[in-house]
């Protein structure tokens, strides 16, 4: 497989699922910001650059799906943009994971098949 | 390039963007730097590539460049708008600076000086008549036997023993007191103070009458046409005797 037609998959792919992550992980956390994001997601595996995570938050916070504030740390340095999940993005969420566990589910199935169906 | 370049580089690249979410990016970044401490540019890629993620579906700010192209736009359509203005302002003038404004019920004007050496003068028969087509005609009546025209046109006018027939033109025509059967077709058709009776046959025409304080009968089978602003008197001592298809006959009155 060409290595770049491969990058281009993975991206549109991860484009989807990376949402759905961070929506999973800001359910969780309530409040979170992108370094903290970041460190998460690549401890559960999913390793992700920072220029791609950054431009995502932004997008899903335009889309509405994430509400954002500034926080300075107490123990002081630059403030940090905090993301939570927006009620629409809470509403979502739900229906993202169900369509996200068909999709796989539907993949499962399909590896299932045999020669003869 | 240093993280201080770096954020210089993508402040710049980003300013399609409204400069609250601009402003919330770089701030982000920043503070992304101060938490992790390393090369913005070895975490994040160009600054260029880091701002087109960004601006991917992002309503642009219109550039200074073409917020002036834009203005430059609307001042040429504007001076369109205007010259498009004074230009019907201007035909309007002209229009109506050349309209006609020839009162041709004035039977006394220098226009009609038979001295004119303009004019054409012909023997007038008893029982002629006259044909007018897609001509636009002015008669009146002169003490004369004759008929004296003066005409403008393709065609001049044609004179025989039974007829004159004016078309395609504009005329002005003196006519003898005699009576006399006009026909007029596809023509605009001006009687000035008729002095004989009249039996005319119009058809899609228009047709005037200039009384000037003479009564006439009218006698008028009118087909598909508009009889307006005539009174007929009895005992008027002319008769306008009118056969009218698809034509308008009405008062004359000054354009």
């Amino acid at each position: 497989m060409e290595n770049t037609t491969y990058q281009k998959w993975l991206a549109q792919l991860r484009k989807g699922y990376l949402e759905l992550c961070v929506l999973v992980v800001l359910e969780r956390k309530e409040s979170s910001y992108g370094f903290e994001l970041l460190q998460l997601l690549e401890n559960a595996g999913l390793s992700i650059n920072e220029g791609t995570l950054y431009p995502l938050l932004n997008r899903m916070f335009k889309n509405g799906w994430l509400t954002s504030h500034w926080v300075t740390p107490s123990e002081g340095g630059h403030p940090r943009r905090h993301y939570q999940l927006s009620d629409e993005g809470a509403e979502l969420l739900p229906q993202m994971l169900e369509t996200f566990q068909l999709n796989q589910q539907a993949v499962e199935k399909l590896k299932e098949l045999k020669n003869d169906e | 390039m240093t993280n201080d370049q770096y954020i210089t580089t993508l402040n710049k690249a980003l300013s399609g963007l409204d400069s609250t979410s601009r402003n919330d990016i770089v701030q982000e970044i920043k503070s992304h730097e101060a938490e992790s401490g390393s090369s913005l540019f070895d975490r994040f890629g160009s600054p260029e590539a880091l701002a087109e993620q960004y601006l991917e579906g992002e309503t642009i700010k219109t550039p200074v460049t073409q917020k002036v192209a834009g203005l430059g736009k609307k001042v040429f359509l504007w001076v369109g708008i205007l010259a498009s203005t004074l230009i019907l302002a201007m035909a309007f003038f002209i229009w109506n600076v050349s309209s006609d404004d020839f009162n041709y019920a004035d039977e006394t004007a220098a226009e009609l000086d038979q001295s004119s050496a303009d004019w054409v003068t012909k023997d007038w028969k008893t029982g002629m008549s006259i044909n007018i087509e897609q001509t636009s005609a002015v008669l009146y009546w002169h003490d004369q036997p004759t008929v004296r025209w003066q005409c403008n046109g393709n065609e001049a006018p044609m004179l025989d023993t039974e007829r004159l027939t004016v078309r395609q033109s504009s005329c002005l025509i003196m006519l003898p007191k005699e009576d006399m059967r006009i026909v007029a077709d596809q023509s605009q058709v001006v009687l000035v103070r008729p002095q004989a009776s009249l039996d005319m046959k119009i058809k899609q025409s228009s047709l005037r009458i200039a009384e000037n304080d003479t009564q006439y009968r009218y006698d008028v089978s009118a087909n598909r046409s508009n009889f307006d602003g005539l009174k007929s008197y009895d005992e008027a001592e002319y008769t306008i005797k009118i056969e009218s298809i698809e034509a308008m006959i009405s008062a004359y009155k000054k354009d």
